[in-house]
């Protein structure tokens, strides 16, 4: 129990050590007396730090001589982190929640392809939605969620959806051609929300969010749907909701970027 | 004094090691997984918590920390070849639907740099920061070809480890097969690394023409032979692209 003599145990070395992967990361690489001068901390116990962070695989030699850099152990560890983190169980809870405040039908989807798969979906409680039942999917330009995706996608995604799908494929009752479609992405990318005041037919809107990982990439979305007035009619905001919902799982994932950072994939993906 | 702030860095190491090993983990089972007394184990974990290395879930389990995904990028970031490929990567997953891989030499062992997942399957042997002994695999087998020195001290070490019936393991096939690829420019890894699992290299040379590592376009065997030429078509392009920018 030699801890006894240090009260912190050695575990301010812990803090110490973040502070200079942090500095690290945002630099690249780092001479030891740019470290010193990032952390506050004196090069001759930075040399001890980098040495013991060498030598557990934590930082490695940079380009040049005296630069130091993180270490390739990282990208293995977080290669295995994102394969732990799974969509589906992170998003659960949220699900759940969006489905007892507003009592409609709560969806999760992903971009399999040019299409949204439903991977989980909660029904609602005064009607059921029979579109985007668990499994089934929808073109990414039509219904709430599928086009929370779209909006946030890399251009290229915009324009094969645009150049692949058959022409009755392409656009739900809310975008009719090329033109509407790119125009409702736009608001949507600059709104981070999709709404639909009557998107699948008669009398039935919806919202989606997008949800992003620590690259910001667009993963998924969440949504809900049912009657429009339902929807939008309530004691509760269902933009709001939805947003903050899949904000939530967004974080749980690493992200730190905002939707509003995010560049919109329809303006620079114009043809 | 001086050994044990090592000790608690080397603790910390070992936890994050265990906890990409196994998941989310308990207090008792991490206290046995690193042979650390629990009082201490809670100590530790607060201090990574802190500085989000781990993160604490609601069951009450550790968890790798969103940190370790910045940390990831970051260091992805430095590697001028990941930066350089990773646009040339993105294109060739979105038009063959497969696995892509960026592979360097590290230390005598090719490492996996960086990976655009299949849409099909997910390849569970090579993950980023992962290695592959020089003989086997299609982006090991494209650098070996070109990287005189690396295929020496491969083949001074043979008989090679067989990871499947298909690997090479005398120094002779090493040769033969080196001299194959350099002839037609690209490897084919025809279940030599994963029963099942096929994949398509090619080298990759900077503006200089410095070997810096190879691409490859890896799955399921019959996803990715029967569109050889096509797929070694793309590769090229990729490599090119990618080389340009070196």
């Amino acid at each position: 129990m030699t801890e006894a003599t240090d009260p912190s145990g050695g575990m301010n070395l812990v803090t110490k050590s973040a502070a200079v992967l942090r500095a690290i990361a945002e630099a690249g690489e780092l001479t030891v007396s740019e470290l010193a001068e990032r952390t506050a901390e004196p090069a001759s116990s930075l040399y001890r730090l980098l040495s013991t962070l060498q030598a557990i695989g934590w930082v490695e030699d940079g380009s040049r001589r005296g630069k130091t850099r993180l270490g390739l152990d990282f990208v293995r560890l977080g290669a295995k982190l994102e394969a732990q983190l799974d969509l589906r169980d992170l998003a659960r809870p949220e699900l759940e929640r969006l489905h007892a405040a507003t009592g409609q039908t709560s969806f999760l989807c992903i971009r399999r392809g040019l299409r949204a798969v439903c991977i989980d979906r909660i029904d609602g409680l005064d009607v059921q939605i029979h579109n985007l039942r668990l499994g089934e999917s929808m073109p990414l330009g039509q219904g709430a969620a599928p086009r929370a995706i779209l909006a946030f996608e890399i251009p290229e995604v915009v324009q094969c959806y645009l150049r692949d799908l058959p022409e009755d494929e392409l656009f739900g009752p809310v975008a009719h051609n090329a033109e509407e479609l790119r125009r409702l992405l736009a608001e949507t990318a600059s709104a981070g929300v999709a709404v639909a005041h009557s998107d699948w037919g008669q009398g039935i809107g919806g919202v989606g969010a997008p949800i992003f990982n620590h690259t910001g990439a667009v993963v998924g979305a969440l949504s809900i749907s049912g009657q429009t007035h339902r929807v939008f009619h309530s004691d509760y905001d269902p933009v709001a909701m939805v947003q903050s919902a899949a904000a939530t799982v967004s974080r749980a994932l690493g992200a730190i970027q905002l939707p509003e950072a995010h560049l919109p994939a329809v303006e620079s993906g114009a043809v | 004094m001086a050994a044990k702030p090592i000790k608690v860095m080397a603790n910390s190491a070992d936890l994050l090691n265990a906890l990409a090993d196994n998941g989310p983990m308990s207090v008792v089972d991490i206290a046995e997984a690193i042979s650390m007394p629990r009082p201490s184990v809670y100590r530790l974990l607060d201090a990574l918590e802190h500085v989000e290395l781990i993160g604490i879930r609601e069951d009450g389990r550790a968890q790798l920390g969103t940190q370790i995904l910045h940390l990831a990028s970051a260091s992805l970031q430095g590697i001028p070849e990941v930066s350089a490929a990773r646009p040339a990567m993105a294109r060739l997953n979105e038009l063959t639907g497969q696995t892509v891989y960026l592979c360097a030499v590290r230390n005598q062992l090719v490492t996996c740099l960086d990976w655009v997942k299949g849409t099909k399957v997910t390849l569970l042997l090579l993950n980023p920061g992962g290695t592959l002994p020089p003989h086997a695999g299609a982006t090991s087998r494209a650098i070996m070809a070109w990287d005189d020195q690396l295929r020496h001290s491969v083949t001074a070490s043979a008989p090679l480890q067989a990871i499947t019936p298909n690997t090479l393991t005398t120094a002779e096939q090493v040769e033969a097969d080196a001299k194959i690829i350099r002839e037609r420019g690209f490897s084919v890894s025809d279940q030599d690394v994963t029963v099942g699992v096929a994949a398509l290299g090619v080298p990759l040379f900077d503006s200089h023409g410095v070997l810096r590592g190879a691409l490859s376009v890896a799955g399921l065997r019959d996803d990715v032979l029967p569109r050889q030429d096509e797929f070694i078509a793309l590769l090229q392009e990729a490599a090119k692209e990618t080389a340009a920018k070196l």
